[in-house]
């Protein structure tokens, strides 16, 4: 048997943001060294395989004693450790909190708990991604959320300077944390088709509209609870599609609106009620847990595919969106005019970008 | 009382978690100097406790102040039982004594343990009222500077270089008292991490008060070492140059530039370095008490009254050897004239021992280089009579001085520099070897010295040096003009000491390896002029090696692979990166060692040094790239460019490391003393900590992160001549335990960019460390 010691530390901590990269991966010391050498790092060094391979160890230790620090970037710039310049810092904490689209898809609006933890191999070996770096993923989910939990302001905000991440990234996480505590339902095989970046645009605009937050910057707890007060209102959407005449009229002025602008007019014309009622009805259920989780597998049931099946283009239902929405303010008798533009104004840019194959 | 400590203890951070309960803790600082106590309130509950207290006063006698360090313990209270310690926190307070360094320590230090290593950060405050006593009897030596470096620190100039300085002190290692069965290994640590810094403390008081006596105020070149004897005791020896400096006043540096014809001492080349204009007086009578104002204001005509007779030789060697314009060459024109005369005045011969731990000599001091001198002994510490006295060991050294001494003349020289002494300790067998360069240190002293060349060929010498004074530079331990022939050369002689290793590791006696050893030196000496470090050092690790010891520490050979891979990176990186300095920390493997596999591992070294200079590189490229562009290819080591990099966002001041005496493309303003720490880790847990790699990867990183806080602390920012040594380490992994020790040692400075002072940009130079131990089984 034998042991050997090698080791190298610098003053400054020596990184290689390529090796940093594999590290995050997942791989093992010994696939790392393969990568390497395939990318032709022997020829650029002049050096050997073992050279490489210390190197590489090296490396993968000092990235393991710098996991510690990086759970609670704030710690990053004034630990005495290591020794790394800013510039170093604000990468390797970008980049430990950086995920896979594919992987935050899967983790979307599970609980973040043992239970889902447990599923990470079915994740990896499903996506391709390595367990260790799924693992990686997973806990730095749980663990932004955990600490926002407790927050009181913007989420973007909170996490941003709580984690020092960018703006994109800090975004994609108030994504995943609001799907997480709102537990929306995304694994519906319908659903399949909706990527990370759709959710985590939709996730966006209920934030910025529909949440507490959105009304009240200084509300206890965290805001991303969606308003009580609001989805109560919603009900009062059904006089649109309960009261007949008030349907007629609301299709009439859309109908003259949209005539030969649109190539599904008469399609549209046929499916205005069903279109019509299908998300009012959306509307007033949302009060109910159940109903509100399954918000996108409704809109993509009741709305989306019906559009698809009829074969309607995107410009055609950017077009019927906007003119249903803003003609309910020619409607005399309808007096939700606030809630109404407040409901669609999220769901039409929703719609939007759910509306694709 | 001659001085009052004061110490407040501002806030912690990063504290770990000590009440699993609560995920928190309850955190309190004791305070500790010499005997005395205080303790902080409690401050509930919190990772990053605000304890804001007063100033904690301790009135020392300065004995006290330079051989204690102040003890401060972060404890975790416990209401039910004993009160958890979280780590502790030693600080040398010796930089405060002497005016010209730190003023206070102040800052955020690592809280350190033995078993977790760095736990968490502590804000301080120290500061020291020192009383003026003039008791001539007095024990204590404050205000006596030390500087590691091997050359006259840049912003002094020395007026006399006294000679040679040493010192021992002797204790009983903590570690094998009887108490030390009963103890926790948490407590046996403190207890030797403690003894310790009070041993060099002590050790650094007794050598200052030789330099006092001797008249000087300063010691340059301070070498420390610690010989781990085991059950025999702990020895802590000390050597070095005593010099009297003085400081060149910060309006000379910064208006040097124009010449001054009536003040001789303003009369400098270059802004930053201290040149004596000839005619300067120097006074040759009892130096001390004339030394601060000899050269602020005289006149030359008053100055050459004070003159005595012998220093009319002064203006005959007045370098003639291009002063020229260069800053390092003018610096160094004062020491020598100092030292010449001073050596016309006391023979050199006369003194006990006319060596010089200095490397760095100006051009045309060195007349003549006889070649590297080295001596060695073979000890049995079992042997010793009186284990707890310094006078074995004080006997065991005066030997071996005597041989250099007697060596040197062999050669024909009077004078050895770069003078350097080590030890290798396994079990009981100790060799002890003190190796430098004899020198013949000026055609005046030639003419006087008594010795013919004759007697060089009565003794064999071990290598000479036909080379003269130009190559002063590439000699013994100084790592200036080693260039790349060096580390070329390191990996060609490796393979043939191990092939000599083999043949002669059927000697059974110990005794037969001295005569052995020394043949071999010879024998690689003869090979190559410039590479003698090399050799020496290879075979000074393989006379351990051949006495099948079970472990032996060979720390000679880190400052030579430190020296070369800045010297490598330097030819190699200049464009991009600055001087890459290392420290190697080489931890010689276990019995019957396969040799060849040792010789593999050096060039392997050289290699993996290489492929992180091209790391630093790429890294580096990519950032400035246009910086690159824009320089040529620099030669040599201090035109290294860096690239100018601001990083205001950081929070935790940049600290640099080199084994260097300087900083290339910078300039050293102050010196704030030394830095001299040792650190004892231990771990039970050596599997989770990721084997003996991970352990010591961890070490060493903390103890880079205690030497850059404390050097910050000081209101440094910069380590020059660092160097880390005296690393034991064992591990068990059947237990799965480990412990190493180490000991740093450097001068704390500031410097700032020879360029800037419109940037504040600092890039930050790597130290690195590199450890290896190859160990196989058989």
């Amino acid at each position: 048997m034998s042991t050997e010691l090698d080791v190298f530390v610098g003053n400054t901590t020596v990184l290689d943001e390529d090796v940093y990269q594999l590290w995050l991966d997942g791989h093992t010391v010994s696939d790392a060294v393969r990568i390497r050498m395939e990318a032709g790092a022997l020829q650029e060094c002049e050096a050997n395989a073992e050279i490489l391979h210390s190197d590489t160890m090296d490396q993968f230790r000092t990235f393991q004693m710098c996991e510690r620090l990086l759970q609670s970037p704030s710690k990053v710039a004034n630990q005495l450790l290591f020794q790394i310049p800013p510039h170093h810092q604000t990468m390797l904490i970008e980049r430990y909190y950086e995920f896979d689209s594919v992987f935050a898809r899967e983790v979307l609006g599970k609980k973040l708990s043992k239970g889902t933890k447990k599923d990470l191999d079915d994740i990896s070996s499903k996506t391709g991604i390595a367990l260790k770096c799924c693992r990686r993923q997973f806990d730095n989910f749980k663990h932004v959320f955990k600490v926002v939990e407790e927050l009181k302001g913007p989420l973007v905000e909170n996490i941003q300077r709580h984690f020092l991440l960018s703006d994109v990234l800090a975004r994609d996480y108030a994504a995943i944390v609001f799907f997480a505590n709102s537990r929306f339902e995304t694994g519906k095989r319908k659903l399949q088709y909706l990527s990370f970046q759709d959710f985590a645009f939709c996730a966006g605009q209920l934030i910025s509209y529909w949440t507490v937050g959105a009304v009240d910057n200084m509300m206890e707890d965290l805001n991303v609870d969606l308003e009580k007060e609001f989805l109560h209102d919603l009900k009062d959407l059904k006089v649109l599609v309960n009261d007949k005449d008030m349907l007629d009229q609301h299709k009439s002025l859309v109908c003259a609106q949209l005539r030969g602008k649109i190539k599904v007019f008469s399609e549209m014309e046929a499916s205005f009620k069903n279109l019509s009622r299908a998300l009012v009805n959306i509307a007033s259920k949302l009060t109910h847990t159940k109903d509100f989780r399954d918000l996108f597998i409704d809109l993509v049931e009741k709305f989306v595919e019906p559009c698809r099946s009829d074969k309607w283009t995107i410009g055609d239902l950017r077009l019927f969106l906007k003119h249903y929405s803003s003609s309910v303010r020619m409607l005399e008798a309808f007096r939700h005019q606030v809630i109404w533009d407040r409901y669609m104004g999220v769901i039409q840019s929703c719609i939007l970008k759910m509306y694709h194959d | 009382m001659p001085g009052k400590l004061k110490a407040k203890i501002v806030a912690g951070r990063h504290l770990p978690v000590m009440d699993r309960a609560s995920d928190l803790t309850d955190a309190f600082v004791e305070v500790k100097f010499g005997n005395t106590t205080f303790k902080t309130d409690v401050y509930p509950k919190s990772l990053n406790p605000q304890w804001n207290s007063e100033w904690f006063k301790f009135e020392v006698d300065d004995e006290d102040l330079q051989d204690e360090p102040l003890q401060i313990t972060v404890l975790d209270h416990d209401t039910y039982s004993a009160n958890d310690a979280i780590g502790k926190v030693y600080i040398d307070i010796d930089p405060l004594l002497c005016s010209e360094a730190a003023t206070v320590i102040s800052g955020w230090l690592p809280i350190y343990d033995t078993i977790h290593g760095i736990r968490g950060e502590i804000n301080v405050l120290v500061k020291v009222d020192l009383f003026n006593d003039l008791n001539r009897f007095r024990q204590s030596s404050c205000g006596v500077k030390f500087f590691c470096t091997t050359s006259i620190p840049r912003c002094y100039r020395a007026i006399m270089v006294h000679g040679f300085v040493e010192e021992l002190v002797v204790n009983e290692d903590p570690e094998y008292q009887w108490i030390d069965r009963i103890r926790t290994p948490r407590a046996s640590n403190e207890a030797r991490q403690r003894l310790i810094f009070l041993m060099s403390g002590e050790l650094q008081r007794k050598i200052g008060l030789k330099v006092l006596e001797m008249g000087g105020n300063a010691v340059v070149g301070y070498l420390q070492c610690f010989d781990l004897e085991g059950e025999s005791g702990l020895v802590v020896r000390a050597i070095g140059t005593a010099c009297t400096l003085e400081k060149i006043s910060s309006t000379l540096l910064a208006t040097a530039t124009h010449p001054s014809n009536s003040s001789p001492s303003k009369d400098m080349k270059e802004p930053g370095f201290g040149e004596e204009a000839p005619g300067v007086p120097l006074s040759s009578g009892p130096p001390t008490p004339l030394r601060a104002q000899t050269f602020s204001s005289f006149s030359p005509s008053k100055s050459y009254s004070r003159q005595s007779s012998s220093s009319d030789t002064e203006l005959s060697l007045t370098p003639k050897t291009g002063m020229g314009s260069g800053g390092s060459a003018g610096k160094e024109a004062g020491p020598l004239k100092a030292l010449l005369r001073q050596q016309t005045q006391s023979a050199l011969e006369q003194r006990e021992y006319p060596f010089f731990t200095l490397t760095a000599f100006p051009p045309g001091f060195l007349l003549h280089v006889g070649g590297v001198v080295s001596a060695r002994s073979v000890k049995l510490l079992d042997r010793i009579h009186n284990p707890d006295e310094p006078e074995t060991r004080d006997a065991w050294w005066e030997e071996i001085r005597q041989e250099i001494k007697s060596h040197a003349k062999a050669l024909g020289c009077h004078a050895v520099v770069g003078y350097s002494e080590s030890t290798s300790i396994c079990e009981e067998v100790c060799i002890l070897s003190a190796s430098g360069t004899a020198a013949i240190l000026s055609s005046r002293f030639m003419q006087d010295g008594p010795l013919d060349t004759e007697h060089r060929l009565s003794r064999q010498p071990l290598c000479v040096f036909s080379t003269g004074s130009e190559r002063v530079e590439g000699d013994m331990g100084s790592s200036a003009s080693l260039g790349q022939q060096g580390v070329f050369f390191l990996l060609i002689s490796a393979p043939f000491v191990c092939d000599s290793l083999k043949c002669c590791s059927t000697h059974p006696s110990i005794i037969h390896f001295t005569p052995f050893s020394f043949f071999l030196c010879y024998f690689l000496f003869s090979l190559s002029l410039c590479c003698v470090v090399v050799c020496m050092y290879l075979s000074a690790g393989f006379v351990t090696a051949c006495a099948h010891i079970s472990m032996c520490v060979c720390s000679c050979l880190s400052v030579f692979v430190s020296e070369c891979l800045s010297i490598y990176v330097c030819v190699c990186v200049c464009a991009c990166v600055c001087v890459r300095s290392c420290v190697c920390v080489y931890v010689c493997p276990a019995p019957s060692v396969d040799y060849s596999s040792f010789a593999d591992r050096c060039s392997s070294w050289i290699e993996q040094l290489k492929l992180k200079a091209h790391t630093i590189r790429r890294g580096s490229v990519k950032t400035t790239s246009s910086m690159e562009k824009a320089s040529p290819l620099p030669e040599g080591r201090s035109r290294s460019l860096r690239s100018n990099r601001s990083y205001s966002g950081s929070s935790v001041a940049v600290v640099k490391m080199t084994p260097l005496s300087f900083i290339p493309g910078a300039k050293i303003i102050k010196y704030l003393g030394i830095i001299n720490m040792f650190f004892i880790r231990e771990t039970t847990s050596l599997r989770e900590e990721g084997g003996v790699s991970g352990f010591l990867h961890t070490f060493i990183a903390e103890v880079f992160a205690m030497v850059r806080a404390h050097v910050a602390a000081l209101g440094g920012n910069a380590v020059v001549s660092y160097s880390m040594k005296e690393c034991v380490f064992m591990e068990n992994p059947n237990k799965n335990q480990a412990q190493c020790l180490i000991n740093v040692s450097g001068d704390a400075v500031m410097f700032v960019r020879e360029s800037e002072l419109e940037s504040t940009s600092v890039q930050t130079q790597s130290a690195t460390a590199h450890t290896s131990n190859g160990a196989e089984g058989t």
